[in-house]
């Protein structure tokens, strides 16, 4: 009988609260069971075999053992049912706590894992798009320097014809001197026809004035033109000295472009990288999660064994209650299907056939069934 | 359109981890605490394509649960895996005259409930 209890402790003894209640309760089972069999005077023939009645006890003291053996399985059955549910509620907070965690790590890995669905090409097309944009603005930074150069061009033409203009300045002020020469000649030649010239000597006198005022007229010209000239030459110096700043600018411009377009595109492949980093870490995290979760199935075996320790507690009181006003010790046979009635699990059977230690062993290495690398059976029967 | 498949177990830890396994794997599951509660969420659920149950359970059992149900005219076709810590062949020939179709021992791992699902869920 104590070799039955040792083996269940040893079979049962994982750590588990719960599973050590069990033990201490099939210790006291144990020490109570001898006394039982020292009341109930068994006498040396019938040791593992038939009871058999002798002497039975006073009533008085049959009434005490019996009531001290319903507040043993009172106060038992009361702590395992505590230890259930204590076992259940903390369970069933865990599984959920475990199934929120792995809703969150849902979220969390579902978005790298559609990040990296499209993620390639979808940053590729956003660069794209910013590297377009940008390139537009440069185009349109040419067409600026385009149009100024035209503009510039129609400059160089006007000044080419402001050469032209000086030139025919110059004429006007050589047709006045020519003019103003013959006005001179004409005024002599009026006095040397004396009175009769003296009306041409007026005409040569006006001739004369406006042959001056045309050479005023095309030296000013002139002048204005030269002017002109040089506010066009200045100007095209200018405009040359611009397109040169800004050829430099929009070079510039343009290495800042494919610096920053890269900086970002590697910025974004990190980022990437590390969102997939992420969603292959949470994956783990989940998978190890979900193990977890698979681990509590413990928590169902261990309220089989202990429902049936449970109902154990009952049976074997009740029929040690039965026994003790005859004085008939139970039957060992009798007494061994009692304990086990209830049982479903193949390491409670290995308890029950004195076999704790292999039950023990077996519930670690392949015995009955294949297992994976957790311990998990993996044979499913199908009929 | 995903497949229903039926939870019965008294344990509501086993349920959560059962259920988790097969939600995972694309199906929906409707649960139920024992082979009673188990027959009244059969008539009252629309279609249900596969059930997985307990053996040892209050009010009524997995086997008892199972011949039920294979006596309803509805839900005679529907298959049934059991998965519980019972593991002796005297059970397992209760089960399988009752009318189950599998028998998974406790602990099980998710494949193997998964891989005995796809064998015999009803199209």
């Amino acid at each position: 009988m104590a070799a039955m209890w040792v083996a269940a402790a040893s079979a049962v003894w994982t750590g588990q609260p719960v599973l050590a209640a069990c033990f201490w309760l099939g210790v006291a089972l144990t020490a109570a069971y001898p006394l039982l069999r020292k009341r109930l005077r068994t006498p040396p023939h019938t040791a593992g075999g038939l009871g058999v009645t002798t002497e039975p006890m006073p009533a008085e003291a049959t009434a005490a053992l019996m009531q001290r053996l319903n507040e043993a399985a009172r106060t038992w059955t009361t702590h395992l049912a505590t230890a259930q549910t204590e076992m259940h509620e903390a369970t069933a907070k865990l599984l959920q706590g475990f199934d929120e965690i792995l809703t969150q790590l849902d979220t969390i890995v579902a978005a790298p894992e559609q990040a990296a669905a499209g993620g390639v090409d979808a940053r590729s097309a956003v660069l794209e798009e910013c590297e377009s944009q940008l390139r537009g603005l440069i185009d349109n930074f040419h067409g600026f320097v385009r149009s100024r150069e035209d503009m510039m061009g129609s400059v160089r033409t006007l000044s080419g014809a402001s050469s032209g203009l000086r030139d025919m300045a110059e004429d006007v002020a050589k047709l006045a001197r020519q003019t103003n020469l013959l006005s001179i000649n004409a005024a002599i030649e009026a006095a040397r026809a004396g009175p009769s010239g003296r009306g041409f000597a007026v005409v040569a006198t006006e001739v004369r004035r406006l042959s001056a005022e045309s050479g005023d007229t095309g030296r000013r010209i002139s002048e204005r033109v030269n002017e002109f000239g040089a506010h066009m030459q200045t100007a095209l110096t200018q405009a040359a000295e611009h397109t040169e700043a800004d050829a430099q600018v929009i070079h510039e411009s343009e290495a800042t472009i494919h610096r920053v377009v890269g900086q970002v595109d590697q910025a974004v492949t990190e980022l990437n990288q590390r969102a997939a980093e992420l969603g292959q870490r949470g994956q783990i995290v989940r998978v190890q999660v979900e193990q977890l979760m698979m681990a509590f199935q413990f928590q169902d075996r261990v309220h089989q064994i202990v429902d049936q320790v449970n109902s154990s507690i009952h049976s074997a009181v009740a029929c040690l209650q039965q026994a003790l006003p005859t004085g008939q010790t139970p039957q060992a046979e009798a007494w061994r299907t009692l304990l086990s009635a209830g049982y479903s699990t193949q390491e409670q059977r290995a308890v029950l056939a004195g076999a704790g230690a292999r039950a023990r062993a077996g519930a670690a290495t392949p015995a009955i069934a294949p297992r994976d690398a957790t311990g998990t059976r993996t044979e499913t029967t199908f009929f | 359109m995903a497949k229903t498949i039926l939870i019965v177990d008294d344990s509501s830890s086993l349920r959560t981890v059962v259920r988790m396994a097969l939600v995972r794997a694309g199906y929906e599951v409707i649960e139920a605490g024992d082979g009673k509660e188990g027959l009244k969420a059969l008539e009252t659920a629309a279609k249900v394509h596969l059930i997985v149950s307990d053996v040892n359970m209050p009010n009524m059992d997995g086997i008892t649960f199972v011949s039920q149900v294979k006596k309803h005219p509805r839900l005679k076709f529907v298959p049934v895996i059991m998965l519980t810590t019972e593991n002796q062949d005297s059970k397992m020939q209760e089960g399988r005259l009752a009318g189950a179709k599998a028998w998974i021992v406790k602990p099980f791992n998710p494949p193997q409930l998964l891989d005995a699902v796809s064998k015999l869920i009803l199209p």
